[in-house]
This record gives structure tokens, sequence and C-alpha cells, in this order.
């Protein structure tokens, strides 16, 4: 039963990162495109991981598994605003589709 | 007073849990070692890096976080959904507005700013005192009162 509901978290996960593949492929613009990128680092990473702990269930390796999920959520805003504010003073201007 | 002791208990829990998730035992002499060390180093990082004390940087509470995740969590996998139909419709309107907030100190503006950039579709350019600068993938309206309802409003509502 455990393990049915970790699948599903998972494909979940892989299910909002395969949308987000697509989407780099059908938007052009550089914006457009680190917009769509949060989709598969938080969106699908989270999913996964969570999969990953319920299948493995109340242990160590679960509990480091939710540090990792932590620092994740703390870290990755950094790096997106660093490239996009880097972009945006660099003065590269927003295009329509 | 009282509310000191709460805040620095919370913090010694933390970091004793932490110590003990990464030794990967349970018993007296890791707990006990865990403990003197977490008070050792938030001595000596507020004493020699920071030269400010943590409970005037920031005042959290660990049940306020609980409930904060949960809402991030929603407000995260509502806007993949929504992210995800405008990318097979592929109706987007890209562009920047700017948002005014409330929240007075540094630290509840920075996990504003940062829960906002973790949305899918939004992503903070510029934190500049009470304002924001926000990089929107479908800008319905640029008035930053209605806009700002619609980007942060139940976050900033639980964040205060």
């Amino acid at each position: 039963m455990r393990e049915i509901v970790a699948l599903i978290f998972m494909s979940g996960g892989l299910f909002f990162i395969g949308f987000g593949v697509l989407g780099l492929y059908r938007f052009k613009n550089f914006y457009t495109r680190i917009l769509i990128a949060s989709n598969v680092d938080t969106a699908g990473f989270i999913l996964l991981l969570a999969g990953v702990i319920i299948r493995h269930g109340f242990s160590f390796f679960s509990l480091k598994v939710g540090f990792i999920i932590g620092l994740v959520l703390i870290v990755n805003p950094l790096i997106t605003h660093a490239i996009t504010r880097s972009a945006y003073n660099s003065g590269f201007k927003i295009k329509k589709e | 007073m009282k509310n000191k002791y709460i805040f620095y208990s919370q913090l010694y829990l933390l970091t004793t849990l932490f110590w003990i998730v990464l030794f990967e035992k349970n018993d007296w002499i890791t707990v006990i070692s865990g403990l003197i060390s977490s008070v050792a180093v938030i001595f000596f990082t507020e004493k020699y890096l920071l030269k400010k004390s943590f409970y005037q940087l920031l005042n959290f509470n660990i049940l306020k976080i609980f409930i904060y995740f949960f809402v991030l969590l929603y407000e995260i996998y509502a806007n993949a959904l929504v992210t995800i139909y405008q990318i097979i419709t592929l109706q987007i309107n890209p562009d920047i507005v700017t948002l005014h907030t409330d929240l007075k100190t540094n630290a509840q503006k920075c996990v504003l700013a940062n829960s906002i950039t973790l949305t899918p579709g939004t992503v903070t350019i510029e934190l500049e005192r009470q304002t924001l600068k926000v990089l929107w993938l479908n800008a319905k309206n640029k008035n930053s009162v209605i806009a700002g309802n619609l980007i942060k409003g139940k976050l900033e509502r639980f964040l205060s």
C-alpha cells in the first residue's frame, strides 16, 4: 500500500517536470523560460522527494531527505533571482512571444 | 522577557535535532554533546559574526513556520497547474509590475520575496525598502494594488 502511494507521488513529480521541460522548448525568450524553470525545480522536485520519504518510511534517512527539501526551498530562489536580476540590470528587453 | 527564553529554546532544539540526525544515533551522549555544541555555536556566532542577537534579527515561531509551509505548498501547486495550462495554450503576456508591501522587519520581507520567486510564474527582481519589482508570466493588471492581491495576498497575510 505504501509503495503505491509513493509511486503516485513520484509520478506526479515526473508530470510537473515533463511539462516544465516541454515549456522550455515551446517558449522562445529568456524571461519566459526562466519563469517556467521553477515549475521543474520546485513543484516537481518536492513531490519526487516526498515520494522517496514515503517509500522509505520514518527513519534517519528520510529525515535527512527532509533536510534536503528545506535546503532546496531556501537556496533555489536565490539562484533564480541572481540570474534574472543580472539580466535585467544589463538591459535585456522583455519581448512578446 | 519570557518570549526570549521560548525563542532560544526553539533555536537550541532545532540545532540539536540537526546534530542528532547527522550522527544517526539517539543515545544520551549524542543528545548532551549536541546541546552543548549548539549553545556554544549560537553564543560564538552572536558574539563574533553577527554582533547582534538572533532575537532581534529573526523572531520566528515553529508553529507559525509549520502553518506557513503548508500555505506555501498550496500556492506552489495551484500556480504550477495554472502555468501548465499556459504552456499548453501559449496565452501569455510577460511584464514587470511593482508591488507595495506592509511588512516591517527585513527577515519577513526576505521570506516574502523568496516565496514569490519560489512559486512558478513569478520572479522577484528587486526589493527596495517597501516596494517589490516582480516579473510576471501573465500580467493581467498593472495596477500595484490589484496585482499585489493576486500575487502575494495570502502569503503576506500568513506572514505578518
